[in-house]
């Protein structure tokens, strides 16, 4: 059955996708178009509005940026996943969690085409660093893992309580204010700087830029606390789908 | 028609009324359904029909009682709601559907033609569901639930739907699989279906059994019932 889903994921997102395209008159080329344009207006603004710092500046916005919203877009979306397939989970059994995963594995996808871009940028900019190279899957796979974790939970929430969705879109804001992407945690001096690395995007976004344009390796203790918070949401969630798996159609009418 | 596919003991459900207080829609329901046999279910609205079947396709779960089945059975309903996208091709409708009903991409592989055969669409595989016909999308949802039958057949009212072509269509298909010793229950208020096509019927008031037996024994005193009310 579990090869069934996974097929399943997969048939989904490319017919979801393929969708999306066919709305557009220049179809495929959105994948590309659209975090250029999304790259683009910040950059706008940060580095030539705000005319922000030296030139690493941008490299540095982009990194934090692509990550985000990667993060932020899977979330969002995942919120009201199994709601909008209210009808469908009444007439058919179809696991529940798989609807948040359509979502995130979606996401997934487009977050790669915008890796395309930004290792392009980072090119350009002369500012990108591989020493390390073979660290990235790690990182990339620990936010997947929390991302994976807080997009379930939140699509199996929402149904239960629904003032959870307008404080989940505010929550986004707000973290998309304190992850770093604008700032350098590191220049905070403590304990502000150790009340911000508690914001598991905020470590993984300082240690894409070390890896990336320090070509460091980040701090280990950190990305450890990272993966084994996104472990205990996975459990927790994934707890939480078997148990509301059948009832959430009786609790969704 | 011997084995029993699934045995159902004291089966309770209830739904949370929004004062907090229980509200019991299926009470004490027993009932064994065998291998290749058709029961129908009658009873008035809110009687408890559709919350049985989706006990029976493992949609909910009882609140109460016990729901067996034989081991990797699958009951599922034959829903015509399916999530069709206007904006992809009949053939990717195809594969999406057929998959979220159950289906392997092999299965779905095999079976697009003979779907597109049922549903009249041969010439339009690659044409957006966006431009189809009500019609067309109802013929193509049967074609699909049809390709990806269950072990047991959940029917809830589908033969009701659509115009009188695509009703007769459905009834006739339904009928195909019932005679072809499929396990089926089906939910209808239509006594004539029921009466052709079921071996056993179950009549539910209030979510409990007012009776169980042959349609030629339960028919007659449901419609004495309903008469009686009426008048």
């Amino acid at each position: 059955m579990l090869k069934h889903y996974i097929n399943l994921i997969r048939v989904r997102v490319a017919t979801d996708l393929k969708a999306e395209a066919s709305g557009y008159f220049l179809g495929l080329a959105w994948w590309i178009l659209e975090p250029a344009l999304y790259l683009v207006a910040f950059y706008c603004v940060f580095a030539l509005g705000f005319r922000r710092g030296d030139e690493g500046f941008v490299s540095f916005l982009l990194i934090g940026l692509v990550h985000w919203k990667w993060f932020a877009s899977s979330i969002a979306n995942s919120t009201t996943s199994i709601l909008q397939a209210k009808n469908l989970i009444q007439q058919i059994y179809l696991p529940k969690i798989l609807f948040p995963l359509f979502v995130v594995a979606g996401n997934t996808v487009k977050y790669f085409v915008t890796l395309i871009l930004l290792f392009s940028v980072l090119l350009w900019q002369h500012s990108l660093h591989l020493q390390y190279w073979y660290v990235l899957p790690l990182i990339m796979l620990i936010q997947l893992i929390l991302i994976t974790a807080c997009a379930t939970l939140a699509a199996v929430l929402v149904p239960l309580l629904g003032d959870l969705k307008p404080i989940i879109d505010n929550g986004l804001l707000l973290g998309m204010l304190i992850s770093g992407i604008f700032f350098d945690i590191g220049d905070f001096a403590e304990p502000a700087r150790t009340y911000f690395n508690l914001n598991p995007m905020a470590v993984l976004i300082g240690a894409y830029r070390t890896l990336l344009l320090e070509g460091e390796l980040p701090a280990w203790g950190s990305v450890f606390y990272v993966l084994g918070l996104s472990l205990g949401l996975l459990y927790l969630s994934i707890a939480l789908h078997r148990h509301y798996d059948r009832r959430l159609p009786k609790l969704i009418v | 028609m011997n084995d029993a596919v699934i045995t159902i003991e004291d089966l309770g459900v209830r739904y949370a009324r929004q004062s907090g207080a229980d509200n019991w829609i299926i009470r004490q329901l027993s009932l064994t359904i065998l291998k290749g046999e058709t029961i129908g279910i009658i009873g008035r609205n809110g009687a408890g029909k559709s919350s049985l079947l989706r006990v029976l396709g493992r949609i909910i779960l009882p609140d109460e009682g016990s729901v067996h089945t034989a081991p990797n059975l699958r009951a599922a309903l034959l829903t015509l709601q399916l999530p069709f996208s206007t904006d992809l091709s009949c053939r990717d409708n195809i594969a999406l559907n057929g998959m979220l009903l159950g289906m392997s991409t092999a299965q779905v592989k095999a079976s697009t033609p003979q779907i597109l055969d049922f549903a009249e669409l041969g010439d339009m595989e690659f044409e957006r569901v966006g431009t189809f016909s009500s019609g067309q999308r109802a013929r193509l949802a049967l074609g699909i639930a049809i390709a990806s039958l269950p072990d047991v057949i959940l029917i809830d009212e589908v033969l009701g739907v659509g115009d009188g072509v695509f009703r007769k269509k459905s009834e006739q298909a339904i009928a195909q699989l019932i005679r072809s010793n499929a396990t089926v229950v089906l939910v209808s208020h239509n006594l004539n279906t029921i009466s052709k096509l079921c071996h056993r019927v179950m009549w539910l008031e209030n979510g409990t059994v007012k009776m169980i037996d042959t349609p030629e024994i339960v028919l007659p005193e449901y419609r004495r019932q309903i008469e009686n009310k009426a008048s």
